[in-house]
């Protein structure tokens, strides 16, 4: 019981790690982003081949994936985003669905289509006893990790000037151009940000999540639950959202193994109907 | 301008236009000229119906759906199992299909009315992934990852037979695909297509005047879904084989990029998408079988980054001035 | 006697913040009146109640003397009240005619129609083609509304409201945006309203209110602060120190 709240406590901090850059995407630009997942899968995929390929250690790796992670997403966000912010929504799904594409065909053909395996050092293999609850290292280095970005991501957005500017720019993107904030410079860097933190979260997370060329399409529905049920405002939302999620889905899975994949969905179709605007909204303007 | 001259702009976009004749034509001599080609295009009306139904939903309606192919794949299965289980017409399994189809439509509009494009979509893609998950599971009714074999289908109208080079499938595909296309167009050009293409261009207005939206948009959702079945019923009778693949994600957004290509919300934009996206999967899938999804996904970031207008701009202007020129 | 429109201590409140506070008024049939009220006094909110898109806190809403506080918007519109826009609200891909058409349509029950067609029905056609041409805009009705001239397009939005046969019609700064120049066109349209239709005007240019309205309701800080014709309201020391404290 404690162990699937731990697993899913680590799961649910990992997704938001991975989701927490699509919020600002879908925030301060209301852009439907669906090739997230494409950045995760990259980073992924960066950390197995330095690792099993070159024997760089795995806590090396892991910084080294969100760096390549992030100037992936700079990169494509100044060629090619930038010319689809403006669109009809309509455009934006089918602009990052052939991203998605063009990304899981680049990854089966340099790398195959079977499932990757990373190398984990040992001292990530052992279990740690913790009195009431026995946690595999594994799994407490993801908590760990991922609850610090967590906290360092409210600090930035609470403390810094960038924070504000940022929390501006998602409340009234207008507003925010009209107090001489460079929106289009804060959502590159937020863009890039948030992709590294994608491909921290694909690396750390590549045992448990599972990598594969068709990652971003299976987390696809995924991100879009922690952004969509947490809000676009703070971080508060998704994080609890990404939580919930982790938890609700170890605990289906394992619970209910022959129906797990349905709870989620049909939470999400309850949720969204529920409450359309996301779980933690502010219940403003009605 | 006169009563005269008033009755016949209202009356102007549901009037068949030359060019509508030169379509259906062409379409007829390619079954009459190409006989080697009939699988090819029997597939090509089953997607260019698939992609008719999505433009009811899209273009018409204006709702931007990711899961498209629930109802297809519904549709599929239906059309296959009571194939399988003994009932073996098949226009009555496309009635029984299509309306399994539709029933799943009606049920799963409530959802879909509600909120924002992004909750649409995810509503939408939940939806065919908890029909995916289902087919999976179910593998007593579905057969699962191995497909519902065993389909038997019967002679349309007890006297044609399906032959093995398409040549009956290729019809039959092709005479239901234009039946369901009069449909599609008489709906349209009716008053209820009317308020429902306003609702699409303005909803806060329409209500204004006083148009029930959610009743309007519950059904041309349930058509489209509908429509959407048949197709799928198309597929899993032609082909006597269902495979989860009907369910798939990448199979509605294909039918998108479908619609996309040929131009959305005059109806003809998913045949003549169908046409071309098959003649393109033709081509790149012989230079590259294993990659086509390389080629598509290029498509949709071009199409976008290009600017879809810019695109296609110039058919459909051409097309417009013979439309309104008259 | 009974009205077009009347509300009886309308009140809707925010959590603590009072929106509109007790608002009663009448507005006789065929009534020319107008609403006015610095920014922020509660003048939408106010459409909003009256609509349907908010619903009042307490208080009550008559049309013709039929309780209306509880009912939907699209009943209330089917029941003669209805509004415009201050920004335009039309359908871009629609004609001019085909937007009329429909909304003719709708009030004889047939935008649900399949059989019918719209130029098959005479009524339709007819009643629409009298809309746009006391309008003036029997010139481009053929033509996509995207491509109308602004004013033109303005004119619109009142005409669209007229097709549903309102018995009651807002109209929410009907001059909203208009040129100076093109003010005259918008007069000249709003004169050509049915004589039985009862109008109330939320309006800021107070040209245009005072060649229009017959009848003055102020609105302050979400109450009337007081009522009366042209002349009692011009001369009021009240409205001018709610206008001149505000702006």
């Amino acid at each position: 019981m404690l162990t699937i709240l731990v697993d899913g406590l680590a799961y649910g901090m990992l997704l938001f790690v991975l989701a927490c850059g699509l919020s600002v995407t879908l925030g301060v630009m209301n852009f439907i982003n669906l090739a997230h997942g494409a950045f995760a899968m990259a980073g992924g995929y960066v950390a197995v081949v330095l690792v099993n390929g070159y024997g760089v250690p795995f806590l090396l790796a892991l910084p080294l994936a969100a760096l390549a992670a992030g100037l992936l997403g700079i990169a494509l966000e100044q060629t090619l985003y930038v010319h689809v912010y403006r669109r009809t929504h309509l455009d934006q799904v089918l602009f990052s669905i052939g991203l998605v594409f063009i990304a899981m065909a680049v990854v089966d053909y340099t790398q195959g289509s079977q499932q990757q395996f990373l190398n984990l050092p040992a001292f990530l293999k052992v279990r740690l006893d913790l009195g009431v609850v026995s946690v595999g290292a594994y799994r407490l280095l993801i908590i760990v990790v991922c609850g610090a970005l967590a906290l360092a991501l409210q600090a930035i957005l609470a403390r810094t000037r960038f924070g504000a500017r940022l929390r501006a720019s998602v409340d009234d993107p207008i507003a925010a151009r009209g107090l001489g904030i460079n929106v289009n410079a804060i959502f590159a860097i937020t863009f890039g940000v948030g992709s590294a933190l994608a491909g921290l979260g694909g690396a750390l997370g590549a045992e448990i999540l599972g990598l594969d060329p068709s990652f971003p399409l299976k987390f696809m529905v995924y991100f879009l639950i922690v952004v969509t049920a947490g809000g676009a405002a703070g971080m508060t939302g998704p994080f609890l959202a990404a939580i919930l999620l982790g938890v609700a889905d170890v605990a289906g899975k394992y619970y209910f193994p022959s129906i797990g994949a349905f709870i989620i969905y049909t939470l999400v179709i309850a949720l969204l109907v529920w409450r359309p605007n996301g779980l933690f909204a502010a219940a403003s303007g009605r | 301008m006169t009563y005269e001259g008033a009755r016949q702009a209202l009356a102007a976009p549901r009037r068949w236009q030359t060019m509508e004749f030169d379509f259906w034509l062409a379409i007829l001599a390619a079954y009459a000229l190409l006989p080697e080609r009939s699988l090819l295009l029997n597939e090509t009306a089953i997607l260019g119906l698939f992609a008719l139904s999505l433009d009811l939903v899209l273009g018409i309606a204006g709702i931007v759906s990711l899961g498209h192919a629930a109802f297809f794949g519904l549709g599929a299965y239906t059309a296959g199992l009571i194939g399988k289980l003994g009932l073996t017409e098949p226009i009555l399994g496309l009635l029984i299909a299509g309306l399994a189809a539709g029933a799943l439509g009606f049920a799963t509009s409530f959802l879909v009315l509600r909120g924002s494009d992004l909750t649409r979509l995810m509503v939408t893609l939940s939806v065919s992934l908890v029909m995916l998950e289902l087919a999976n599971r179910l593998t007593t009714l579905t057969g699962g990852a191995d497909g519902l074999q065993g389909i038997v289908i019967g002679a349309v109208l007890g006297t044609f037979e399906f032959d093995m080079f398409g040549r009956v499938a290729a019809a039959y595909s092709l005479i239901i695909l234009f039946l369901l296309f009069l449909l599609a167009r008489w709906l349209v050009n009716a008053p209820f297509g009317l308020a429902v293409q306003a609702i699409a261009s303005n909803p806060l207005r329409s209500a204004a005047i006083g148009i029930p939206i959610t009743r309007r948009l519950i059904a041309i959702y349930s058509i489209a879904a509908a429509i959407a079945g048949i197709a799928g019923a198309l597929l899993a009778q032609t082909t006597q084989f269902v495979s989860l693949d009907v369910l798939a994600f990448h199979r509605s957004a294909e039918v998108m990029l479908v619609l996309v290509i040929g131009g959305t919300g005059y109806l003809y934009g998913g045949l003549v998408g169908a046409v071309l996206f098959k003649l393109l999967q033709d081509q790149l899938s012989d230079l590259t079988p294993q990659y086509w999804q390389f080629w598509l996904g290029l498509i949709f970031v071009a199409l976008v980054v290009i600017g879809r207008e810019r695109v296609f701009g110039f058919p459909q202007a051409v097309w417009r001035r013979i439309r309104g020129g008259v | 006697m009974t009205y077009a429109l009347e509300t009886r201590l309308l009140q809707r409140r925010f959590g603590g913040l009072i929106a509109t506070s007790d608002v009663s008024f009448t507005l006789p049939v065929g009534g020319r009146y107008a609403l006015i009220g610095p920014n922020g006094a509660g003048k939408t909110t106010l459409i909003n109640l009256l609509t349907g898109v908010l619903r009042p806190s307490s208080g009550t809403i008559l049309l013709n003397g039929v309780d209306i506080t509880a009912r939907r918007p699209d009943h209330r519109v089917a029941a003669g009240l209805v509004r415009t826009f201050q920004i335009n609200q039309l359908f871009p891909k629609l004609t001019p005619l085909q937007s009329v058409a429909l909304a003719t349509a709708r009030r004889m029950g047939l935008d649900g129609a399949l059989r019918q067609r719209l130029d098959a029905n005479q009524a339709v056609v007819q009643q629409s083609m009298e809309v746009l041409e006391r309008f003036g805009l029997m010139d481009v009705m053929a033509q996509p509304v995207a491509t109308l001239a602004y004013g033109r397009q303005r004119l619109l939005e009142i005409a669209l409201a007229v097709a549903c046969g309102p018995k009651v019609l807002l109209l929410d700064e009907p001059a909203a945006g208009v040129p100076e120049a093109e003010r005259e066109g918008i007069l000249t349209g709003l004169a050509a309203l049915p004589r039985d239709i009862a109008v109330l005007m939320i309006e800021h240019d107070m040209d245009l209110v005072f060649r229009f309205a017959e009848h003055i309701l102020v609105l302050a800080a979400g109450a009337i602060l007081t009522q009366g014709s042209p002349a009692q309201i011009s001369a009021d020391p009240k409205v001018r120190e709610v206008y001149l404290g505000h702006s």
